[in-house]
């Protein structure tokens, strides 16, 4: 097992380097130049440039003063360097956890992600935990009421989960308990009069428990529920899917019916011999469904003005703030792949049959 | 129990709740909705910031000088007076006396001295002009400061009124400075003091940042800085249009930006919301034609498409009438610009005739690139201007891109068409002029947005540049811009479609907001009733 997990962390960390290569060389072969933008943002400063320059002509200088101002500006960011030379001092200094520095928030590339990961974690893991619930839970009335009413709608409900954009979702949810039922807030992590709890995780909810801070407890989870339902119910027709299959076509077999047969209670015959035999392709799908819910949660993000990463990423990549881009999908990758690893760990603890090495 | 002790109960009832209703309303809140994540640091003006940034710095800090609204002109602020030499290389500031910090210290020339420090040879700003310019900087006694600048340096006061040059604390820069940060810049991530009206209490962010009125504000100028007439002020950044607007019906909001037409329309039907435009004097758009590359040569083929865009149906049916029709290439209310200046029309059978004469009588085949980051609208013009081109015989292929590759395009000179919007600066026409030179200029530097102007006349446009940079008078800069406005116009290499209005919606109890000609909103001039 242990050998295992030191191979597949080899490979993670290969996987890493290998997804960052190929995101800096094509935010580096996309066209347009951030460092143009950064000119243009600050209001178009650039004219005095050009009055530097007038003034360098004036006194019989090579007429080059703007262009060198901007040459300047990039061989301050390093970007007057060939790609491969930035690629190589980038790769070098990952090792350092220095992600190089934001064109466009001017701070640390790996301390913005620091500021933002926390919340979209926080979104992400609860609707990773709510999809495997909520997913299975609707399979498993879905299979003990296989061909009735109650089946046929948990699988239409699940399609639909799977069918629409969490996004879409998003704002008909604001719509009806924002704007008509008032019963929820239309977003942020926490309410503006309350102090966010104590950072220890940097997740509200379990920095507020820890910290026993139960005004942040009850305005952060009152702030969650809409938005990690909205990114929630793609995950739940996913799990539900995969779980009603599964779950059924284990059903089918002969120990289970040998449990029948034996006397035992229905729920035991479904939870402990239908269910537990029923996990492997579940925990597949969990593994899937979270980097689907990440993905998701950009946008969803966006509608509920929550503060994560994925308005960041969205804002970097519309200014090809290419450290920012880069650092995101690197941090990305890593999460994605050590989460695919602790699910193929956990296949052991399910089934013990399964034995690495 | 007995009428009367009924009606006592009533009475002490109604006491108890309208105090507590007054004490409610004691403190007058305005909240403000956001669209963007912040680039830049928000709360340190001196790194020249980005657009988000705009809105914040002028709450919090103040410069020596400003735009007056009410005025139109540049005005001193933090400096009750300047004297500029005659060749405008020497100027000498009078700091206004009895301004206080927010942290109770107080302003004079040395704090202005020490700020200009932290901009140039600090956190060094690459967009402050003054950076370029190497400017010594002298105390001549407790309220006096000079600057003297090796070349002469006309535009300053424009320059001055941008944000960048906000005055901060140096007692709170010096508190809070550690030997690897000199300059506190890790302090001013998530703090700031200035002497403007309102006092930062909280930042949150990417989420809020929230104001208090300063109690000891000096009281600015009308028309500039003015104390607030509510208690406090809360930015949200929503970065949701549809989110934005909901929060807006349930009244969450006060006010919101970027709102865009659809919902806009929707909103102004609620009788608890209204929109208001604000036309800007530094931004406007354009239909671009690279002249020097075939058959956009041709100054006839130029003219032909100028006189075949339906204007009519760009600003009135697509724009809904809240853009201002152009006169000349210059916004309105630059310096220089002309009311009376030639305002494009379309007649149709002329623009055939053109291209008759062009030699183009069968049309030609060419593209249209824009991008709708630069604006909402642009997608719906190119089709109108798709259609219009269609009827001289010009097949258009509609380019949709990202910003970026759109700058791209222009910067190697491969483009065609374009739609753009240009936004210029401070609004000191001086940036505007950059705008037109000719490749041919010695001055001429492909990063920035020109217009490929084709003009045979480089020599008299680069001279006129010029003086507009070295001439201090008001007069005299205005005829110059104006002349070097009319030789572009002449040129049909760049067809203006209108000057921007930014809209913004409200709750209608809120009064008094201006967002003024030079995209400086005045969230301190608002005022909430009832």
């Amino acid at each position: 097992m242990t050998r295992f997990v030191i191979r597949r962390i080899f490979a993670l960390f290969l996987v890493v380097v290998a997804g960052t290569v190929v995101m800096f060389v094509i935010t580096h072969l996309a066209p347009g130049d951030p460092i143009l933008l950064l000119v243009e943002s600050s209001q178009a400063k650039a004219y005095n440039i050009s009055a530097a320059r007038a003034a360098s002509i004036e006194r019989g200088e090579a007429a080059s003063g703007g262009l060198q101002a901007i040459q300047d500006i990039k061989a301050r960011w390093g970007l007057d360097k060939p790609i491969y030379v930035q690629l190589g001092i980038y790769l070098k200094n990952i090792f350092t956890f220095d992600l190089g520095k934001s064109i466009l928030t001017q701070r640390s590339v790996a301390g913005d992600i620091a500021r933002y990961l926390p919340a979209t974690l926080e979104l992400t893991l609860i609707g990773v935990l709510g999809s495997a619930f909520l997913g299975i839970a609707a399979a498993l009335v879905s299979v003990v009421y296989k061909g009735r009413l109650i089946d046929h709608a948990t699988r239409v409900f699940a399609l639909l989960g799977v069918s629409t954009p969490a996004f879409v979702l998003a704002l008909l949810l604001l719509l009806a308990f924002y704007l008509n039922l008032r019963w929820f807030p239309s977003g942020g992590r926490i309410a503006l009069g309350i102090a966010p709890p104590k950072t220890i995780t940097g997740l509200y909810l379990v920095d507020s428990l820890l910290t026993g801070n139960w005004v942040a407890l009850q305005s952060s989870f009152i702030h969650l529920v809409l938005p990690s339902f909205a990114i929630m119910f793609g995950g739940i027709g996913r799990v539900a899917r995969i779980a009603r299959a599964s779950l059924l076509n284990v059903a089918k077999q002969d120990f289970v019916t040998v449990g029948r047969a034996k006397g035992l209670p229905e729920i035991v015959v479904l939870l402990r011999y239908t269910l537990r035999n029923s996990l492997i392709p579940i925990l597949a799908t969990l593994g899937v469904v979270f980097g689907y819910l990440m993905g998701g949660s950009i946008l969803t993000e966006t509608v509920f003005s929550w503060p994560g990463m994925g308005r960041y990423i969205v804002q970097s990549a519309i200014t090809l703030d290419y450290k920012a881009v880069t650092g995101c999908a690197l941090v990305i990758t890593f999460i994605y792949g050590l989460v695919n690893l602790l699910v193929d760990v956990s296949y052991a603890y399910v089934d013990p049959r399964i034995v690495y090495d | 129990m007995t009428m009367r002790k009924l009606l006592s109960i009533a009475v002490v009832l109604t006491a108890v709740l309208s105090f507590a209703a007054l004490s409610a309303a004691a403190e007058v809140v305005v909240t403000y909705g956001r669209t963007s994540v912040e680039p830049g640091d928000p709360l340190d003006c001196h790194f020249g910031g980005g657009a988000a940034s705009y809105q914040n710095y002028p709450l919090i800090y103040e410069g020596l000088v400003g735009y007056n609204n009410i005025t139109n002109r540049i005005e001193g602020l933090l400096a009750s007076s300047w004297e500029a030499s005659e060749d405008s290389r020497v100027w000498t500031f009078h700091v206004r006396q009895g301004i206080k910090f927010h942290d109770g210290t107080d302003l004079n020339a040395e704090a202005v001295r020490f700020n200009f420090e932290r901009m140039i040879t600090g956190v060094i700003n690459d967009m402050a002009q003054v950076n370029y310019a190497d400017p010594t900087i002298e105390v001549l006694d407790e309220y006096t400061i000079r600057l003297s600048f090796p070349e002469p340096f006309a535009t300053l006061p424009t320059e001055l009124t941008y944000n960048t040059y906000g005055v901060m604390s140096p007692t709170f820069i010096k508190t809070n400075a550690t030997p690897s940060d000199p300059w506190a810049v890790q302090a001013l991530r998530s703090r700031a003091v200035g002497t403007g009206p309102f006092v930062l209490v909280e930042y949150r962010p990417n989420e809020s940042m929230t104001f208090q009125k300063f109690a000891g504000y000096w009281g600015g100028v009308p028309g500039m800085r003015t104390s607030p007439k509510y208690d406090k002020l809360i930015m949200r950044i929503i970065p949701d249009a549809t989110t934005r607007a909901l929060m807006l019906e349930t009244g969450e909001l006060d006010i919101a930006e970027g709102i865009p037409t659809d919902l806009r329309n929707k909103l102004a039907k609620n009788p608890n919301l209204k929109v208001e435009y604000y036309p800007q004097a530094n931004a406007c758009s354009y239909l671009m034609m690279n002249g020097t590359k075939a058959p956009f040569d041709n100054f006839k083929v130029r003219q032909a498409i100028a006189y075949a865009i339906d204007y009519n149906a760009i600003l009135q049916d697509l724009e809904g009438g809240h853009q201002q029709p152009m006169h000349g290439g210059m916004p309105q209310g630059m310096l220089g610009a002309d009311p009376n200046g030639v305002t494009f029309h379309r007649d149709l059978a002329l623009a055939k005739t053109l291209m008759a004469e062009a030699g183009y009588a069968k049309g030609f085949k060419t593209s249209l690139a824009f991008s709708d980051q630069r604006w909402a609208g642009f997608p719906a013009i190119a089709e109108v201007v798709q259609a219009n081109l269609a009827e001289i015989g010009i097949d258009l292929e509609l380019q949709a891109m990202t910003f970026t590759a759109q700058k791209d395009l222009r910067t190697n000179n491969t483009h065609l068409l374009d739609l753009y919007t240009v936004s210029f600066g401070t609004g000191d026409p001086s940036s505007w002029a950059r705008s037109v030179r000719h490749p041919s200029d010695p001055i001429f530097d492909p990063y920035y947005e020109y217009w490929w102007a084709t003009n045979p006349n480089v020599a008299l446009t680069t001279d006129l540049e010029e003086q507009g940079l070295v001439v201090a008078d008001p007069d005299k800069r205005a005829a110059i811009y104006r002349q070097l406005d009319q030789l572009a116009m002449a040129d049909f290499a760049v067809v203006p479609l209108f000057q921007i209005s930014t809209p913004y919606v409200m709750r209608s109890n809120i009064y008094g907001y201006v967002f003024d000609h030079w995209c400086r909103g005045r969230l301190w001039q608002i005022e909430k009733r009832g």
